[in-house]
Parts: C-alpha cells; structure tokens; sequence
C-alpha cells in the first residue's frame, strides 16, 4: 500500500542513510510495542491524510510536524476533522521521535531524531506536496 | 446638512484673433457634505463640441470612514441646462472603471446615481437634498458582495462571493432602514478558520436616531449555506436572528436577542461591544429547555468528529446561561432535566441526570448532580448523588458512592484544578466487594469467581502522569494483590506506558483457572512482577515468578491442565499421558509449582522451581498419581509464548510419569 510504503520508506532511508556523529548508531528501525503502536496509528491515518498533502491543503514542516497550509481547500464541513488529524498526527510524530529515542537508550536525542526525520519526511514526498523549506516558507515539491 | 452650488469661474480661452470663442469651461463646485457623506474638491471643465464633455475630478470622496482620493468621473455627453444635469452613460474611475449616469436636478434638489459595474449589476443612489432633511435611497440589484470587502476592518473575514438585492435607506431627520437578501455568500478570514460559504440569508433593519444614539431593530433569516466557526460548523436552516439595541460612538449595544434554532429552542442574549476597545465588555446568553439532542447534532457533533464524545445519543432537556465580562466568561449557570446521554458504541452511558450547576469565576459555588444510573464499557453502574464544589478553575467532591454490581466505589476528597489547558487531580478511595463472575461477565472477558475489593491510596493527576502514592490493595481470587510505584503516563495518549511492582498472595487456583478454560487446577500460588513496564499495555519488561504459596491445602491438576502448562515449552506431556495408564486419572496430585520469566528485549528467560537436567522443573510430583512437569527452552520469545498459550502448539516440554 501506498501509505505504508511511504512511511516505511522514511524509516528505512533514515536507518541506512542516518549521519551525524553522536546518532551514528542510532537504531531507526528498532521496533517496541510503542512504535509499533504509533506506526500503525499514522498508517491508518494517513490514509486520511494523503488527499489533503496532495490538495496542498496541509503541508509538512520543517521541524518534523504537520500544518494546516490553506484551509479553504477543505470543504467547509470537513475542516475541524482536518484540524483533528494534524494534532493527532502531531502527537503522534512527537511520541514516536521520544520513543525512537528512549528505545535507543539515548531520550537526549529526541530533537536531533526529530531533525532528520524532518528532512526525510520532505525528501519522501510525492511530488506536488507542499514543504516548508529551511527558511520556513510553503515550497511545492 | 448638505450644502451644494455651482460657480463658473473660467468660460474663455482665447484663440488667437478669430473670432472668440469658448472652447472649454472650468468649473469649481462647492464641497457636498452630510453625515457620513462627503465630496471635496471638485474641479470639473466641459470640453468638446458644444461643451458637452465633462471631465469631473474629485479630490477627496468619502462614505462612512471610507475614502477614495483622486476619483474621475467622465461623461461625454453632459447635458447642462438650467438647474439641471444629465449624463446617462459615464464612467468613475476609482482605481476600477465603473459605467454610471446620473442626473442632478437643481431645482428639486435631487441627485440619481446609478453604477453599474458589470453585466445585471446595479448600485442606484437616489438622493434629495435640501430641507427638511436629505433623504438617500440605495437600491442594489445583484451587487457583488466582494465589493464591501474593503468597507470590513482587516480583522474581520472578508467576503469573497455572494450577491445582495435590497434597498437601503437614510434620512436626514433620524432613520434608516434596510431591507436585503444576501445569496451565494462566501467569506472568510486569512487563516480560513472562520468562513462560510453558498449562505442565503434575509436581513431587515430599522434604526432611528434619538438624543445622540441610534435605536435598532434587526431581523436575520439564515436559510441554507454553511459557516465553519472553528471548532463549530453549523448549517442554515431557517435559523432566525431577532435582535434590537443601541449603538452610539462608544458602544453597540444588543438589549434584546434570540437566536431560534428550528427544533432545538430559544436563545436569548444580550451583549455590549466596546467599538474603542474592539471587543465583548458584557454579553449575557440564556436559553431554556433546549433540546439537548438538537444542540448537539446541529452544533456540537461536527465539532467533535473523531473524539470520544464524537457519536453520542443524547435525550433531556436543560436550561444553560452564560455571563461574559471584560472579554471573559465570568459566569455560568447549568440546568439539567432529565437528560440522558449514550455512546452509540456502548464505552459510556449515563441515565436520569439532574441537577443544577452554578458556575462564578470568583466566588464558591455549590452545584449538585443526581444520576438514576449509568454503563462504563458494559458494567451498569447505580444512582449516584454528586455534589460538587467549584470555584473558578477548582473543584471538589468529599465524597461520591457509584454503585457498581452489587458492589460499590468510593471516592474520597475528589479535588481538581486546571490552569490554562492543564488539569491535575487527586482522590483516595475504596472498593467494596463487586462479584467478579458478574463483573467479567458485563465486561466480556472470562468468566472469573470470587470477589473484587480494593483499598485506593491517594490517586493523583499531574502533567499528563497518574501515579499511585502507597499501595494499591485488590481482593481477588480470594486471595491479596498489592501494587506499589503504579504510574501511567499518558493515560489518554497513543503510547500510554504503565510502571508498577505487583506482589498476589494466595491466589486461589481454583478460582483462577476455571475463568480461563486453562483445566482445573486446586491449590494456592503466590506471584511477584517486579520493575513491570506496560507500553501502549504490552508489556515491554518485567520480572515475573509464580510459586506454590506455603501451607497446607489440596494441591491437584487436571490432565488439560498439566497439557496447557506444558505448552508454556512445548505439548510432550499431551502425548506422555496418552500413551500410558495416567490417560485414565483425571486429576494428578503435585507437591510444588514455579515458573519464573524475565523478560527482556521480547525475550523471556525462563525458569522454574529447580534446575533440571538440561531443563527445568516447573511442576514437582507428588501423591498418587502423580505428575511432574519439566522445560527445557530457557529463551522464549515473548509473542511466541503468548501465542503458544493462546494456540498450544510446541514439543519441547516432556511430562514425567511416575
């Protein structure tokens, strides 16, 4: 499936692909039941999700969350459901780089695993989802 | 009031020695101005053949606190006669060219405007000036609401879509009036978190100027379209808003509102908006046996998509009233009459509640709440008094009864506090006996005997952790579980994760086997997890080891049972008592069990009363007959053992027969 792929593919490149000097061994790929628990709540969600990355309605950021970038390609009636996932996804995304980061022992680099999957998770975008780039503006990809 | 007049100041410019003769006219008009009106600066020159080309620049034109600079109106074909002028096909140019023609009358003292922007699209302004007061007249037909964004204050969404027809008028002497049917409307803020969209809605307005204020009347009919107010949508459905008031330099007031939402009730309201300030200085909102299952399908349920309260059934009635101050709620009032609410997935329900609560932010308030009865995840719950202290962001309940089965729970000095969006808590309580064959069974998990009873130490609530301080003493299997250093954190989150060291003393095996179909066994065990670490309720590590308990009591296993411990390592001992003459004993007699498991990294490290050859004891024989089981796998994966006790499968335990 597309979605699992998507997020699978993010972890994998962040395990092989994975720098700097104090995260050289961090396991990216370590499984707890609290990853795996996250993992399978943002694969269901981002099922959700996908239409509204690909209407450039929501957007990722630069610090490894979600965003709502322009409300009105949501209809009306959907918006508050939209403003629901993106917080739930943000939990979700917070929780997950403190689990990664606890499991490997090491809960002092949850902000440096939160930076890299920042990166990763822009360079696995599909094409025409929107990014906030280094200085914090909206990009198409 | 409105002063107006014409003076040729310039008729000549000579050409030459021809003949003279006038070939264009300036003209200097004197400023028009009334209230909230205003044109200065007027320089128009006729040019052309006949003079008949009017160039009209106007140096500042204002409506309301709206201003144009540097507008020019051109009409090619004036007509200028007497007391009167007419252009009918002109243009303005106020940074957009619009078509227009008017036509002045000196004599009755009249101005009509008529703009017309684009195809079917009319802005008419009829005006008499003079004595006894000006009179204007705005009649718009199919006029495009986009047009008055600018006219907004930048903090207020904007429309972007939408036409309106209607009339508008004001008169000099005090009154004005409007009468309008806005269609098609779309407005929205920048963030787009406070829109609307295809909003047909009908407005009427009347005011009348009196001793220095304006004295207001409106009616609002919302009939379709929908407008997403975060965190609320809400369709239109023939909601009517009736509201009347004042409205001077300083303040809008609304005295008297009422807010009619077709099949839910009335609410009133009244509000006063400081216009300096720009916000509510005091608003009031009441409503009175509002139907709660109306409100919540036509506001709340939208609003609530993908949360817990998300899909409720709801009955009753309630009286609800609200004091805004200084831009807060200082103030609530809650009625409830016999409502009802119910999670269509069946997680909670409460039945029958009544009661009153009374809110204020800075005094003591009691409020009480009465239940008939309720549900939590299918466990039906008895009536329940709750009275209920508050005071501004703080409230208490000495005690609460909520009788469950046939058993009961109480909660002792309830007290919680929030600031800003974090609450913390804390309780002590108990648990009288609740049967447990009842319990398991309303809870659909296996059936298990025996009662359950509990002494809760100070339970508290703080910075999303909920720990336990002392021991947490359960009654169960007619045996004791303590449970020391219990915290959860993040209770409500996606990754809870649970801490605790837990001692079972005596467990009753009976009791205990029997709930699970694991074959009967009799005799009393003792257990300890120690350093148990729950995450998202898989267990993640801990410490385990269960042991006889010392004493003297009847200590017997049943063939299932000694198969289904076996499959803790493998199904040997199935096929060892098929073969031999034990097939025909049902029950075997034992002298002593133990099995230990550590677990780590998903693997559990497995141990029993004594080391065996290669192996392990896990159950000593003893008695006739008698049966002795014994492991051999010290490394097991965690999800493997849980299937294997779940599906009971493998061979590497051997039953020994003696």
């Amino acid at each position: 499936m597309k979605t699992a792929m998507w997020l699978r593919m993010g972890l994998i490149a962040l395990a092989l692909e994975f720098s700097g000097q104090a995260l050289a061994q961090a396991n990216l790929e370590i499984n707890t039941p609290a990853i795996a628990g996250l993992q399978s709540g943002m694969q269901q969600r981002h099922l959700q999700l996908a239409g509204f990355y690909a209407s450039g309605a929501v957007g990722l950021t630069r610090d490894g969350s979600i965003a709502l970038r322009d409300a009105n390609a949501v209809p009306l009636p959907q918006r508050q459901q939209v403003n629901s996932l993106i917080a739930a996804e943000n939990q979700d995304r917070a929780a997950l780089y403190r689990e990664i980061a606890r499991a490997n022992g090491k809960p002092e680099w949850e902000s440096d695993i939160r930076a890299t999957f920042a990166q990763r998770w822009i360079q696995k975008a599909q094409p025409g989802w929107y990014y906030q780039n280094a200085g914090g503006v909206w990009t198409r990809k | 009031m409105l002063r107006t007049g014409i003076r040729v100041l310039a008729v000549l410019l000579s050409c030459g020695a021809a003949p003279v003769l006038a070939q264009q006219i300036h003209l200097t008009l004197d400023d028009l101005e009334a209230p909230g009106f205003s044109v200065k600066a007027l320089k128009a020159s006729l040019q052309g053949k006949d003079r008949r080309g009017l160039v009209l620049d106007i140096g500042t034109f204002s409506i309301g606190e709206r201003s144009w600079r540097n507008a020019r109106l051109l009409c090619a074909d004036l007509r200028f006669e007497s007391a009167q002028i007419d252009c009918a096909a002109g243009t303005i140019d106020i940074g957009e060219k619009i078509p227009l023609s008017f036509s002045y009358s000196g004599a009755n003292n009249t101005l009509d405007v008529v703009l017309r922007p684009a195809a079917r699209e009319s802005w008419q302004l009829q005006a008499r000036f003079g004595q006894p007061a000006a009179m204007f007249k705005v009649i718009v037909d199919n006029g495009r609401l986009a047009r008055l964004a600018s006219w907004l204050p930048a903090t207020l969404p904007q429309p972007a879509a939408g036409t309106l027809k209607g009339v508008m008028t004001y008169s000099g002497s005090g009154t004005a009036s409007a009468q309008l049917l806005i269609e098609e409307l779309a407005f929205s803020d920048a963030s787009g978190l406070h829109a609307g969209e295809k909003i047909r809605a009908g407005v009427e307005i009347r005011a009348e100027h009196k001793s220095g204020r304006w004295q207001w009347q409106s009616r609002l009919e919302w009939m379709a379209g929908g407008v997403f107010w975060q965190p609320l949508f809400v369709s239109g459905a023939g909601q009517v808003l009736n509201a009347a008031g004042v409205l001077n330099a300083q303040q809008i007031n609304i005295e008297r509102g009422r807010f009619v939402v077709a099949g839910a009730g009335d609410i009133d309201f009244s509000a006063a908006y400081d216009r300096a300030a720009g916000r509510v200085a005091e608003a009031s909102i009441k409503t009175t046996d509002i139907d709660i299952a109306a409100l919540y399908e036509k506001l709340l349920k939208p609003a609530l998509q993908a949360t817990v309260l998300g899909d409720l059934r709801w009955d009753g009635r309630a009286d609800i009233a609200l004091e805004v101050k200084d831009g807060a709620v200082a103030g609530a009032d809650l009625v409830l009459k016999r409502v009802s609410v119910e999670d269509k997935g069946r997680r909670f329900a409460l039945f029958g509640l009544e009661g009153s609560v009374p809110w204020q932010r800075d005094r003591l308030t009691m409020a009480r709440i009465k239940m008939t009865g309720g549900e939590l995840l299918r466990v039906p719950l008895g009536a329940v008094d709750l009275p209920l202290e508050l005071r501004g962001m703080r409230l208490r309940a000495r005690r609460l009864e909520i009788p469950v089965l046939d058993g009961r729970i109480s909660i002792g000095d309830f007290d919680a506090s929030g600031e800003g969006p974090e609450w913390h808590w804390r309780f002590s309580g108990n648990i009288a006996p609740i049967s447990m064959e009842r319990l398991t069974s309303s809870l659909g998990v296996p059936v298990m005997r025996g009662t359950l009873s509990a002494v809760i130490p100070t339970v508290s609530y703080q910075q999303s952790t909920l720990k336990v301080d002392g021991a947490l003493l359960f009654r169960v299997f007619d045996g004791d579980i303590t449970a020391r250093n219990l915290a959860l954190e993040s209770p409500l989150g996606r990754v809870p994760r649970l801490t605790a060291d837990v001692d079972m003393r005596n467990l009753d095996l009976d009791l205990l086997t029997r709930a699970y179909s694991f074959g009967n066994m009799t005799g009393r065990v003792d257990a300890r997890i120690s350093g148990l670490e729950l995450v998202n309720w898989q267990p993640v590590q801990f410490d385990a080891r269960i042991v006889s308990s010392a004493g003297d009591y009847p200590r017997k296993i049943s063939q299932a049972a000694v198969q289904n411990i076996s499959a803790l390592g493998g199904a040997g001992a199935a096929t060892a008592i098929q073969r031999s003459f034990l097939r025909f004993f049902e029950q075997f007699g034992y002298e002593k069990l133990g099995l230990g498991c550590k677990l780590r990294n998903n693997v559990c490290e497995m141990s029993g009363i004594e080391d065996a050859p290669q192996g392990f004891v896990i159950i000593k024989g003893g008695g006739i007959p008698a049966i002795s089981v014994i492991g051999y796998n010290r490394q097991v994966d965690w999800r493997e053992l849980v299937d294997r006790l779940k599906r009971i499968t493998q061979d590497n335990v051997r039953a020994i027969v003696k």
